[in-house]
């Protein structure tokens, strides 16, 4: 199994390197192949966003995109996968950031009874959309 | 997997990656910098940004 790091995603996403964007490509057509076997973790996704929506300066509806087509790499194993998707549809349709988004999907994924934080807006959003379990 | 009017189109790993690649744009200032080093810029704001 091949461990995939932050910089091998957006080197090949910007393809603004030949070598490491060469490297990133083959690496990812020998997992689509089934040759080799692909993984990387939630925060490597984590870093996606921070660096396309802060370094880069990417609006959210460009993030969510960059975002869903990382995820798109279905040959690529991503333990947290399904958490991650519900995590950017959340944040694609609120005012919350992506870890508050997370957190509340990892929540639901795991069938919690309730969500609590100190963070008022976080829950308003809990209470405004019913995430609370009874 | 994608939704073209209303079907489910199976698309082929390979053409996928084809598609993507390239596939996000930035300033020609911000091409080729460190990736690394950007990360650690990035999370040095974002996190510094302040309370929400």
């Amino acid at each position: 199994m091949i461990f995939i790091d932050t910089n091998y995603f957006v080197r090949f996403l910007l393809k603004d390197l030949t070598v490491q964007y060469k490297a990133a490509r083959n690496l990812f057509e020998a997992g689509a192949k089934g040759d080799k076997i692909l993984f990387t973790s939630t925060i490597v996704i984590f870093e996606i966003y921070w660096l396309f929506s802060s370094f880069y300066q990417k609006t959210k509806p460009e993030v969510v995109d960059i975002l869903r087509k990382t995820l798109s790499l279905s040959f690529i194993e991503i333990t947290e996968r399904k958490i991650i998707e519900k995590a950017v549809e959340i944040f694609e349709s609120s005012n919350l950031d992506l870890e508050d988004s997370y957190n509340i999907a990892y929540s639901v994924e795991k069938k919690a009874e309730h969500f609590l934080t100190f963070d008022r807006r976080l829950d308003n959003f809990l209470k405004k959309n019913k995430f609370e379990r009874t | 997997m994608e939704e073209k009017q209303g079907s489910i189109v199976l698309k082929p790993a390979t053409a996928l990656i084809e598609e993507l690649a390239g596939s996000v744009k930035v300033p020609k200032n911000l091409r080729g910098v460190d990736i690394d080093e950007a990360i650690m810029i990035a999370k040095k704001n974002y996190f510094g940004r302040g309370a929400k």
